[in-house]
């Protein structure tokens, strides 16, 4: 009797390890996918500069000394490297984002865009071009609007999720009526405002990797870095709670608090990416969900498998938005949907017949 | 040693020294610009690699063609895009304007800070518009070691359409043939505020709209910059002005209350197969003139005193926010005030522009009135 129970132990064990094997393969994988892709983000652009001298420039960069033209340098050092960095963090923090609004919510539609904080910080950022700055320079006041009021938003939601009687689904539509809120608050200032003025708070809505720089990718890297760990660390709790708030509090998780602190990390994390690059909103619906059909619902797998597959489908577009039509530039959060959505429904239809 | 410092020959030398350090300074003469917003940007002149952002026909005006030997990026859509007709009329006469490298289009969000390094130039031109869409990106530009300078035409006051053009004259060496036009875009404006201050008459009501959706549908108007300001200037009472800032469409019921008693349509050549207004080149003028007199169909608009006095006009929607713009000026005083004007051919002073100053001399309709006035 005692063999037999081992031995369905030792089997389901074996079982585990062998599916922790396959999931510790796929993300190697994807790691080396977003390599190629981060490598591809950097060789390419509207300048057409032969891949030789990119080589060149980060050969320089690490203290080899060949000779360097300063322009090619600054379009390397200056533009492309933060660029690409960029789009991998924001993609990584939009896929996270995403990933633990949905766990938290128990709902795959559920994204931070959805729940009303990407058009808090569009309407931010409006506010704040509306209002010329407010007398700080526009470069950090504008970033800054759309943070202060993506937190806001959520702060009304904070609110909500500190209540016990309140569920998930209405937390959803409170999420929904706020962004329809801050969606009109937003429209209201283009139309009130001039069409300069309004075309300058368009650029800003469309989501471009172009406001790279160093320092703020800096300041994304931190933030982002942060709130992984601190999301990590709860790991087990958020995998619990998808086996349903009262399952979850039966083994003893205090769900009001693990719902608010998630929040605010969410929160800061997407805060902080959006208010450097604008609104993305694809990537934060779709890639935890791409995650979610490769690897399931282990979040310690499933957060990072999100944050890379964030980063692929970000990294990938911002290559797709320069090479698209060589020498121009599309908008990257144009890219994202238009080849975003093909795919996910591609990975929809195969994964059903899959299935069957 | 201390004789030797002064001998005659180490003198001689230092001497020689010195006038080399002076000539080199001269020929490579980092000058300072003063642009339009006031900055004064350091620039080396004459200034061989340079983009142009925009104001393309007035910088081959005032540079004249060989200026743009020196050009070496535009951002192609703001011309090729925006004003086909002109593109193909310079670029028959100058293919090589067609390979120029294309730094792409500010409100588009095509316009790459990567293209213009590449590019390496000692310059980048930009319309006032551009720098201020820029805005962030411009910065990066001139952290980069590339130097700005803005120009505006499309503010439409004369005090920087004068800046503007000398500032082109700077950058291309011409500084007589910038004072030139400068002076005489001056007289002519003057001209036109003098005739209308001496006659001291009440001042018209003018309503202006860009006719690019037809009768059918209400389209911009202007407050404050272009053919606002132009209005303004040719001493007229833009019945806009109350309700719109910069440009944007009035409700149609203010157009009725206001009672306008001269009205203006503007077109450009596109919009053929629909009920837009045409003007411009190669543009027939019985069919603007037929394309203008529908506009008089709208509702209400019988009752208008513009309409019954059979005051409606259209002019040429490219020959604005330019220095050649003047040749509209006239026209708006023109139609305001027939009698004060009557020695003045404002499309003939548009199309003399062209034959004294630039290289191509465009064909069609640039000014015209419903009722062949």
């Amino acid at each position: 009797m005692l063999e037999l129970e081992n031995s369905a132990i030792a089997s389901a064990l074996i079982n585990q390890r062998r599916l922790e094997g396959r999931r510790w393969r796929l993300l190697m994988l994807l790691c080396v996918v977003l390599l190629i892709s981060f490598t591809f983000d950097i060789v390419t652009g509207p300048s057409l500069l032969p891949t030789s001298n990119v080589i060149d420039v980060l050969f320089n960069f690490i203290g080899l000394d060949i000779h360097i033209d300063e322009s090619t340098r600054i379009i390397v050092m200056e533009l492309r490297l933060p660029i690409a960095l960029m789009a991998v963090i924001v993609g990584g923090a939009l896929g996270v984002g995403g990933a633990e609004v949905q766990t938290l919510l128990n709902n795959p539609m559920a994204s931070p865009y959805t729940l009303g904080m990407a058009a808090a910080a569009g309407f931010g950022a409006a506010l704040v071009l509306y209002f010329d700055g407010l007398g700080i320079d526009p470069n950090y006041a504008v970033p800054l609007g759309a943070f202060l009021f993506c937190l806001l938003s959520s702060f009304i939601l904070f609110g909500l999720a500190l209540i016990n009687n309140i569920g998930q689904q209405h937390l959803i539509l409170a999420g929904i009526a706020l962004l329809f809120l801050f969606q009109s608050l937003l429209s209201l200032i283009q139309v009130i405002s001039s069409p300069e003025l309004s075309q300058q708070i368009l650029f800003w809505l469309f989501g471009s990797l172009s406001k790279a720089t160093w320092q703020n990718f800096f300041i994304t890297f931190t933030v982002t870095g942060i709130c992984l760990i601190v999301l990590l660390q709860d790991a087990w709790k958020l995998t619990a709670l998808r086996l349903g708030e009262a399952r979850a509090r039966s083994l003893g998780i205090n769900v009001v608090r693990l719902r608010l602190k998630t929040l605010i990390v969410v929160t800061v994390m997407t805060a902080t990416a959006t208010s450097f690059v604008g609104i993305i909103g694809f990537i934060g619906l779709v890639a935890p969900n791409i995650a979610r059909m490769l690897i399931g619902e282990d979040q310690r797998f499933f957060l990072p498998l999100s944050f890379l597959c964030g980063a692929v489908l970000l990294s990938t577009s911002s290559i797709l938005s320069k090479t698209l039509v060589p020498g121009a530039l599309f908008p990257v959060g144009i890219v994202t949907a238009i080849i975003g959505v093909p795919f996910f429904f591609w990975l929809i239809v195969f994964r059903r017949k899959h299935r069957a | 040693m201390m004789s030797r410092l002064f001998s005659p020959i180490s003198i001689a030398r230092s001497l020689l020294l010195a006038m080399c350090f002076v000539l080199s300074t001269a020929s490579v003469s980092a000058a300072t610009i003063k642009d339009v917003l006031g900055r004064n940007v350091e620039v080396s002149l004459p200034a061989k690699r340079v983009i142009l952002g925009f104001y393309a026909e007035d910088y081959m005006a005032i540079g004249t063609e060989k200026a743009f030997d020196n050009i070496v990026g535009i951002s192609k859509d703001t011309w090729a895009v925006w004003r086909p007709a002109s593109w193909k009329l310079y670029t028959n006469y100058r293919p090589s304007l067609d390979t120029i490298p294309d730094v792409g289009e500010v409100e588009s969000q095509t316009f790459s800070i990567e293209k213009v390094i590449a590019l390496k130039p000692d310059l980048i031109v930009l319309a006032d518009w551009q720098y201020k869409g820029l805005g962030f990106d411009a910065d990066r530009l001139e952290d980069a070691g590339i130097p700005i300078v803005v120009l505006d035409y499309n503010a439409q006051t004369l005090e920087r359409h004068l800046a503007s053009t000398r500032i082109i004259g700077q950058i291309t060496g011409q500084t007589e043939r910038a004072e030139t036009i400068a002076s005489e875009y001056e007289h002519a404006i003057n001209q036109i505020s003098d005739r209308i201050a001496k006659a001291d008459k009440p001042k018209p009501r003018i309503y202006i709209e860009f006719g690019n959706r037809g009768p059918s549908q209400h389209s911009f108007t202007y407050g404050k910059n272009m053919w606002g300001a132009m209005a303004n200037v040719a001493g007229g009472d833009n019945i806009a002005a109350p309700f719109i800032e910069w440009w944007g469409p009035i409700n149609p019921e203010q157009v009725l209350a206001s009672k306008p008693e001269i009205i203006v349509i503007t077109g450009t050549e596109s919009g053929k197969s629909s009920d837009a207004m045409l003007m411009g080149q190669n543009v027939d003028r019985a069919d603007s003139e037929k394309r203008l007199k529908a506009f008089s169909g709208r509702a209400g608009w019988s009752q208008l005193p513009a309409i019954k006095n059979k005051k409606l006009y259209s002019a040429y929607q490219g020959a604005s926010r330019s220095i050649t713009d003047y040749a509209m000026a006239q026209y708006f005083a023109k139609i305001m005030y027939p009698e004060l004007f009557a020695d003045i051919n404002p499309e003939q002073t548009y199309l003399n522009f062209y034959k004294k100053y630039l290289p191509v001399v465009p064909k069609g309709t640039f000014t015209a009135s419903a009722y062949g006035q």
